[in-house]
C-alpha cells in the first residue's frame, strides 16, 4: 500500500499571519491617530495673557511658547517594545496632554491655562474607542486571509 | 445620555449613609465641578458611547469615567475608590428608557499633584476610574 504524505506549512502560514496581522494593527493605530487629531481641542490663539505673578519660574517659559494645535500634532504611532504599536500624545512643550485627557482638580494651576477647573475633554480614549470593533473585523479578516 | 447620567446620580444620592457618599461629603458633579470647590469631590462624565446591534438589539456602548479628587491622605482617596466600586462595580441600575444590561470597572489611575503646581496648601491626589456600561433600548 502506498504511503500518503502530508505536507504542512505551518512556518510559513504562522509567518504570513504574523505580517497579515502587523499590518492591521499598524494601520488601526494610524486610524486611532487620525481620529484623536480631529478631537484633540486646538485652542485659537497662542500664548496666555496671565497675571505677573504667574509670568515665573521655568514652567511659565514653556507655557507662552505653546501654539495652537501643539497637542493635536504631538500625536503620533510609533512602534511598541514589546510588538504591536503605540498611539501617543504629549511631550516637553505638551505636558498638559493628561489633563485634557484626564481632567484635574477645581483649583487654579500656577503654569496657567485658566483659573477655572479643567473639566477634561477626553480624545484619545474615544478615538480608541469607536476603533475597536473595525480592529476585530479587520484582524479576523486578515488571519482568515492568510489561513485561507 | 440623560437616562445614564441620571442612573449614576440617583444610585450615589440614594443612601446619603453609604460610604461613598460619605468619602465625597455628597459631592458629585457632572462634567465639571464648581471653581474652587472645597475638597474631596467626584466628577463624572461619558467618554465613549458608541450604538451597536447585538442580533435583534439596539445597544448602547459606553465608557464612563470617574474623578475622584481629595487633598488628605492617600489612605482616603484609596478607601473612595472602593467604596466607588462597592457602589459602581457590578452594580444595578435604573436607566429609565433603557434595560441596564452591566456596569463594570475597566482601568483606573491614581495621580499626585505637588502643591507647586496647583498653589493648594496641599498635595491634591485624583484617581481615576474607567468604567464599561451596556445598556439596551426597551
Amino acid at each position: 500500500m502506498a504511503k500518503m504524505k502530508v505536507i504542512w506549512n505551518g512556518k510559513s502560514i504562522g509567518n504570513q499571519v504574523e505580517i497579515d496581522v502587523g499590518k492591521v494593527e499598524r494601520k488601526t493605530a494610524e486610524q486611532i491617530a487620525d481620529d484623536a487629531r480631529k478631537l484633540a481641542p486646538v485652542e485659537e490663539r497662542s500664548g496666555f495673557r496671565g497675571s505677573a505673578a504667574m509670568r515665573t519660574g521655568a514652567s511659565w517659559k514653556s507655557w507662552i511658547k505653546r501654539r495652537p494645535g501643539a497637542l493635536r500634532d504631538s500625536i503620533k504611532v510609533v512602534p511598541g517594545k514589546w510588538g504591536g504599536y503605540l498611539v501617543t500624545v504629549g511631550g516637553h512643550d505638551e505636558f498638559y496632554a493628561t489633563f485634557i485627557e484626564l481632567g484635574a482638580p477645581a483649583v487654579p494651576i500656577t503654569i496657567g491655562y485658566k483659573t477655572a477647573p479643567i473639566d477634561g475633554r477626553p480624545f484619545m480614549r474615544p478615538a480608541a474607542w469607536r476603533n475597536r470593533n473595525t480592529f476585530k473585523r479587520n484582524l479576523s479578516k486578515a488571519v482568515d486571509k492568510a489561513t485561507r | 445620555m440623560r437616562p445614564v447620567w441620571k442612573g449614576i446620580y440617583s444610585k450615589f444620592t440614594a443612601s446619603t449613609s453609604a460610604a461613598f457618599y460619605a468619602d465625597m461629603r455628597g459631592q458629585m458633579f457632572l462634567q465639571q465641578a464648581r471653581q474652587n470647590t472645597t475638597f474631596p469631590y467626584c466628577v463624572f462624565s461619558i467618554v465613549g458611547h458608541d450604538h451597536d446591534w447585538m442580533f435583534n438589539r439596539d445597544v448602547e456602548d459606553m465608557l464612563i469615567q470617574f474623578n475622584i479628587f481629595d487633598d488628605r491622605h492617600s489612605s482616603d482617596i484609596g478607601k473612595a475608590f472602593d467604596d466607588l466600586n462597592t457602589l459602581y462595580d457590578g452594580c444595578q441600575m435604573t436607566t429609565t428608557g433603557y434595560n441596564f444590561i452591566h456596569m463594570n470597572l475597566d482601568w483606573s489611575q491614581m495621580v499626585k499633584y505637588e502643591d507647586e503646581i496647583t498653589q493648594h496648601t496641599r498635595p491634591i491626589w485624583q484617581y481615576t476610574v474607567q468604567y464599561h456600561m451596556l445598556i439596551e433600548t426597551t
